[in-house]
């Protein structure tokens, strides 16, 4: 089989579980597709030195996961920036954070509530919202959430029961 | 409803979604691009021996003694004065 086809079948396999972690950290379509997109330009380029000491969809996941907190510090980095050049007012043009970012996944009836909860996890610290994304949106079983993030499953179990209690403080602060 | 079940029930109804379909199309473009426009390694170790063979040549060419016998002799054929003192008696 040719080196395109055989890419062609791993992008066919792969690529809706990288766009649908892209858009759960994300949080925007534009720049999960773009993030897909370096995520398997990244793969062809790495597949060669790619050894089977993981399975093939927990190194593309941990490729997905470090390649969007790339994003995200690289964007939080730019609004820091954006603020000092809106301060020294040179350039002015800031690019405005994508609040009640509408979840293409997500029913109509369902949204607001959705909206709130996906808000609130942005807020959790990395390897928390990493947990809770891994295990209730891409429904993974702990065993391989575990392998992926690098920690035993009772590490894994205390770490999303820390998100879940530093989520539940965050939805009743915002009820308050 | 405990609020723990009420975060995995809530986010479970988030539904997988399809990338777009031009999407492998838009990484098969990059992915040639970028291999187009990186330099071969032919081309790179052809570029560091012309370079190492450039810098070879200087030093070799800098560090030759200068043959100053020739000019000396010169001088003392045409008997000329090599001093900078323009009176001299």
């Amino acid at each position: 089989m040719s080196e395109h086809s055989d890419f062609y079948q791993l992008y066919i396999e792969h690529s809706k579980m990288v766009y649908n972690l892209c858009l759960n950290y994300l949080q925007n379509t534009e720049d999960a597709e773009e993030a897909t997109q370096d995520v398997f330009i990244k793969v062809h380029e790495k597949i060669a030195g790619f050894r089977a000491d993981a399975s093939l969809k927990t190194w593309i996941y941990r490729i997905t996961i470090t390649h969007c907190f790339d994003i995200i510090k690289a964007k939080n980095r730019q609004k820091r920036f954006g603020f000092m050049q809106s301060l020294f007012g040179k350039y002015g043009k800031e690019e405005i954070p994508q609040k009640n970012f509408n979840h293409p996944g997500v029913e109509l009836e369902n949204k607001e509530a959705i909206q709130k909860l996906l808000e609130l996890i942005q807020e959790l610290p990395n390897n928390q919202k990493t947990a809770l994304i891994l295990k209730s949106m891409d429904g993974l079983p702990g065993k391989e959430i575990a392998q992926i993030m690098q920690l035993t499953e009772k590490a894994l179990e205390s770490l999303l029961s820390r998100a879940k209690q530093n989520l539940k403080l965050k939805i009743d602060q915002t009820k308050d | 409803m405990n609020e723990s079940d009420y975060i995995e029930k809530t986010l479970s109804k988030v539904q997988q979604v399809e990338p777009s379909p031009y999407l492998f199309t838009r990484i098969e473009a990059k992915i040639q691009s970028i291999t187009n426009s990186t330099v071969s390694i032919k081309k790179v170790f052809i570029g560091m021996a012309l370079t190492c063979m450039l810098l070879a040549l200087n030093f070799v060419a800098s560090s030759s003694k200068h043959n100053t016998s020739n000019s000396t002799s010169l001088l003392d054929e045409l008997n000329l004065n090599t001093s900078n003192q323009l009176y001299n008696e």
